[in-house]
C-alpha cells in the first residue's frame, strides 16, 4: 500500500481534472479504484447527453432528455465529496490520531469505491476491484457482514449451542467461508448449521477466513479447530467431544485467504496439522452431530501434534492462549454413505442404537 | 297528601304541571338465586407432586397447578394445565433463575450432585440414553431400516448412480484413447489413473474452477486415498511411497502434455503463447471472412466460430459481438443528408446531436 505523502501530493497535482483523492501514486493508478470503463466515466463526469450507460437500446438513446441541471448538481455534489476527503487526507499528514480510521472516512464516500463493492463478488473478490489491503473495502465489507451473516451465524451458534457446549462465548469479528471443494454436485458457500451428507464431508473442507482489523499479516498466525461436541460416550452416559480436524500456524493474507488442498499441497510446510482429518461418520439413531469450526487468532506458534481424538477444546484454547475471532458450523447425520466412508478411512463398523432412548441415568 | 290536597297548597304550584307521579316499590324479601353459590367443587389436588431432590422418571409429574405460579426449568416441560413434567430421569430441583428474576423454577438435574441452574457459560449436561442394540442380526436389521420416504427413493437413486457411474466410466474410456494418441509413453496402469484423473478434472473445471485449483483438489484427495490406505493397512508403506511419487511424477508429465478444449476433449498441451498465436490466427480468418457481404458471410462467421475448439464461451460470445453482429455507432445508417430527427418526448423535431 502507498504511504499517505504520496497520496496527497500526487492529488494536488492532478485535482484540475476530475480525479479523486487516491491513496496512491498516480503514475500506475491503483487497479482497486477502477470500475469498468462504460460505468467509470459516468461515475467521473455525471451522465452523458446519450443517457445513463444502463440504457443499451440505441431508440432509448436518441429519446433521453436529460433533466435540466443535473449535470450541475452532479459536479456540485462531486467537488464537495472530494473537497471533504482531501481535507482528512491533510488532516492524516498533520496529526497523529488513528490513521486507518482517517483514510476509511476519506475513502468512503468515493463513488467508485461504493460502486467497486456493490457491484463485485465480496466473497471471491477480484483485487483488480475489492482490495481488502485497503482498509476502506474492509470497513464496507465489516458493514455488510454485520447486516446480516454475522447475526445469521451468531443465530445458529446460540440456537444449535455450539456455545457454550464448545467454548463458553463469542464475539465473531472474522467473517469464516466454507466449501467442500472436493465435492462436484454441492458446489457452493455452506450456511451456517447446513445439515450435509456424509458424502459431502468426506474430504477436508476449505475454509476462508476474511481478516477485518488492522494486523501485520505477515507475522500474525491462525488456528482452526473442528470440534464434534456430540459423540456417544456409552460409559458415562453423555456425549463427548472430539476434535475432527485442526490446523495451526495458519498465514492469512488479506486478499489470500482461502485454505485450500491447493494452499495446503503447495505449502512449504509452515501450517502445522495439528491432527488429520477424520470426516463425520454419525451413528444410526443418534441426534444429529454438530461439527463446529472455530477460528483463533495465535500468539505464538503452536508446533505440537495431538495424538488424541478426545479432546478439551476450552483448555486447548487456554493454554495457547488463543483468541477465538471466527466461526463457522455444520450438522450431519446418519445417512446411507456413512458406511463408505467408514470403508474408506479404515475405521471400525458404526455401532447402531436403539431408536427409543433408554431410562438409565446418568451417573 | 292532605298538604298537597288543600286548595292553598294548589294555588302555590299553580303553572307546574306534575303529570302522573310512578311510585317505585323495591324487592325487600329475597325470593330465590343463592342454592348454586352455595356449592364448592371437591378439591383439585394441586400441588408439588415431588419434593427436592427426589429421583423421577421421564414423564413424571412435578407439579400440578392453575397457571404459572412455577415455570419449567432444566429437563423438564409444562402441559397444557400448566402441570410440570420430568423430560429426563433425574432428581427434581426448585430453584430460582438470575436471567428471570420474577420466577420460580422446577427442575430435573441428571445426577444427585448437580445443583441448577447449570452456570450460563459451562457446557449443557446431557444424558445420552440412547442404548446400542448388541444382538447383531437386529442391530443390521435396524441399520437397513429406512423411513418410508427414503425406501421410496431408494430404488431411482441407485438407478442414477448406476448410470452416472457408467457415464463417467465412458469418459475415462473417450480419454484413454485420446491419451493414448497424446502421450504414447504412459503404460496401462498409468493410463487408467491419468484418464481417472483427467475425469475428475474436467468435472472441477465444469464448476468454474479454475485448471490449476481443479488440479490440486483432484491431486490431493488421490494422495489423501493412498494415505488411508497406507493407515488401515491395504497396501505397505513402500507402496505407499512408490504410489505417491510415481503418481506425482505422472502427474506432472500429464498435465505438461495435455490441455482441455472448449467440448473437455484432450488435446496437446497449448502454452498461453501458443494459444494466444492460434486465437490471432482465428482473428485473422474471421477478420477476411467479414470482407465478404451478406448473409452467406455471416453464416461462414458463426460457423467459423462453432467449429472452434479452442475458444471459451466468452471469448466466443465477444468474438461474435465482434465479427457475426457488430455493435454499429448511433449514426450508422443514416444518409448524411439526414440531420434533423423526431424527438418522441418533446415532440418536435431536433438537430441530430
Amino acid at each position: 500500500m502507498a504511504t499517505v505523502a504520496e497520496s496527497t501530493s500526487s492529488v494536488s497535482a492532478k485535482s484540475a481534472d476530475k480525479t479523486w483523492a487516491k491513496p496512491s501514486n498516480l503514475e500506475n493508478e491503483p487497479r482497486a479504484f477502477k470500475a469498468p470503463s462504460k460505468y467509470r466515466s459516468s461515475l467521473l463526469n455525471g451522465v452523458s447527453k446519450e443517457g445513463p450507460p444502463s440504457l443499451s437500446s440505441k431508440k432509448f438513446k436518441l429519446r433521453y432528455n436529460s433533466p435540466s441541471g443535473l449535470q450541475d448538481a452532479f459536479d456540485v455534489s462531486y467537488a464537495y465529496l472530494r473537497d471533504k476527503s482531501q481535507e482528512l487526507y491533510n488532516k492524516i499528514e498533520s496529526s497523529n490520531e488513528n490513521k486507518t480510521q482517517l483514510e476509511i472516512e476519506a475513502q468512503i464516500n468515493n463513488p467508485e469505491v461504493r460502486f467497486n463493492f456493490a457491484y463485485n463478488d465480496k466473497l471471491e473478490n477480484d483485487p483488480q476491484y475489492i482490495d481488502y489491503e485497503q482498509p476502506v473495502y474492509r470497513e464496507l465489507l465489516k458493514q455488510d457482514w454485520e447486516s446480516k451473516d454475522q447475526m445469521l451465524l451468531m443465530q445458529r451458534l446460540e440456537q444449535l449451542h455450539a456455545i457454550p457446549d464448545t467454548l463458553p462465548t463469542f464475539e465473531p469479528k472474522v467473517p469464516v467461508s466454507l466449501k467442500f471443494l472436493n465435492h462436484t454436485t454441492v458446489n457452493r458457500w455452506i450456511e451456517p448449521g447446513t445439515v450435509l451428507s456424509s458424502n459431502v464431508t468426506a474430504y477436508p473442507p476449505s475454509i476462508k477466513i476474511q481478516e477485518l482489523e488492522q494486523v501485520d499479516t505477515k507475522t500474525q498466525l491462525y488456528t482452526v479447530l473442528i470440534v464434534n461436541p456430540d459423540v456417544a460416550d456409552i460409559a458415562n452416559n453423555t456425549y463427548k467431544t472430539q476434535i475432527s480436524w485442526g490446523l495451526s500456524n495458519v498465514k492469512l493474507e488479506y486478499n489470500d485467504n482461502f485454505i485450500t488442498p491447493r494452499r495446503l499441497l503447495e505449502d512449504d510446510g509452515s501450517i502445522n496439522e495439528l491432527i488429520d482429518y477424520l470426516p463425520p461418520v454419525p451413528e444410526k439413531n443418534l441426534p444429529t452431530q454438530r461439527f463446529v469450526v472455530w477460528v483463533f487468532r495465535q500468539p505464538a506458534p503452536i508446533n505440537v501434534k495431538l495424538t488424541e481424538r478426545d479432546f478439551n477444546i476450552r483448555e486447548f484454547v487456554k493454554v495457547n492462549s488463543l483468541n477465538a475471532v471466527g466461526a463457522h458450523m455444520w450438522r450431519s447425520t446418519w445417512d446411507l454413505n456413512v458406511s463408505k466412508v467408514r470403508e474408506l478411512y479404515g475405521l471400525p463398523k458404526g455401532t447402531v442404537f436403539h431408536k427409543v432412548r433408554g431410562e438409565k441415568r446418568m451417573k | 297528601m292532605s298538604f298537597l290536597s288543600s286548595t292553598r297548597a294548589l294555588g302555590l304550584f299553580k303553572g307546574l304541571s306534575l303529570g302522573p307521579v310512578i311510585q317505585v316499590r323495591t324487592a325487600t324479601k329475597k325470593v330465590a338465586g343463592s342454592k348454586t353459590s352455595m356449592k364448592d367443587s371437591a378439591g383439585r389436588r394441586l400441588g408439588a407432586k415431588a419434593a427436592e431432590n427426589e429421583p423421577v422418571k421421564t414423564g413424571q409429574i412435578l407439579m400440578r397447578q392453575r397457571g404459572t405460579r412455577f415455570y419449567p426449568g432444566e429437563n423438564a416441560s409444562i402441559g397444557k394445565d400448566h402441570t410440570i413434567y420430568a423430560t429426563e430421569p433425574g432428581y427434581v430441583r426448585f430453584y430460582l433463575d438470575p436471567f428471570h428474576p420474577n420466577r420460580k423454577f422446577i427442575g430435573v438435574a441428571l445426577s444427585p450432585e448437580l445443583r441448577l441452574p447449570t452456570p450460563h457459560f459451562e457446557p449443557r449436561v446431557r444424558r445420552l440414553g440412547y442404548v446400542p442394540i448388541e444382538d447383531e442380526a437386529k442391530a443390521s436389521f435396524e441399520e437397513q431400516n429406512l423411513k418410508r420416504k427414503d425406501h421410496l427413493l431408494r430404488p431411482t437413486i441407485l438407478k442414477e448412480l448406476q448410470e452416472r457411474a457408467a457415464k463417467r466410466q465412458a469418459i475415462v474410456e473417450q480419454y484413454k484413447e485420446q491419451l493414448k494418441t497424446i502421450v504414447p509413453e504412459l503404460s496401462d496402469n498409468e493410463l487408467s489413473i491419468a484418464a481417472e484423473r483427467l475425469s475428475n478434472v474436467k468435472n472441477h473445471l465444469k464448476n468454474g474452477v479454475t485448471l490449476p485449483d481443479a488440479q490440486a483438489t483432484v491431486t490431493s484427495i488421490h494422495l489423501q486415498d493412498l494415505k488411508l490406505q497406507n493407515k488401515k493397512g491395504a497396501i505397505s508403506p513402500e507402496e505407499y511411497e512408490t504410489s505417491n511419487s510415481n503418481y506425482l511424477s505422472l502427474i506432472k508429465k500429464v498435465d505438461s502434455s495435455v490441455s482441455f478444449d472448449n467440448k473437455y476433449q484432450l488435446t496437446k498441451f497449448l502454452t498461453p503463447e501458443a494459444r494466444q498465436g492460434k486465437l490471432d490466427e482465428l482473428e485473422a480468418q474471421l477478420q477476411s471472412l467479414t470482407e465478404g457481404k451478406g448473409k452467406d458471410s455471416k453464416k461462414q462467421l458463426s460457423k467459423v466460430l462453432d467449429m472452434s475448439t479452442l475458444i471459451t464461451p466468452a471469448e466466443k460470445k465477444l468474438l461474435h459481438a465482434k465479427y457475426v453482429k457488430p455493435l454499429l455507432p448511433l449514426n450508422h445508417g443514416l444518409a448524411k443528408s439526414v440531420t434533423k430527427r423526431w424527438n418522441y418526448e418533446k415532440k418536435r423535431v431536433e438537430p441530430l446531436a
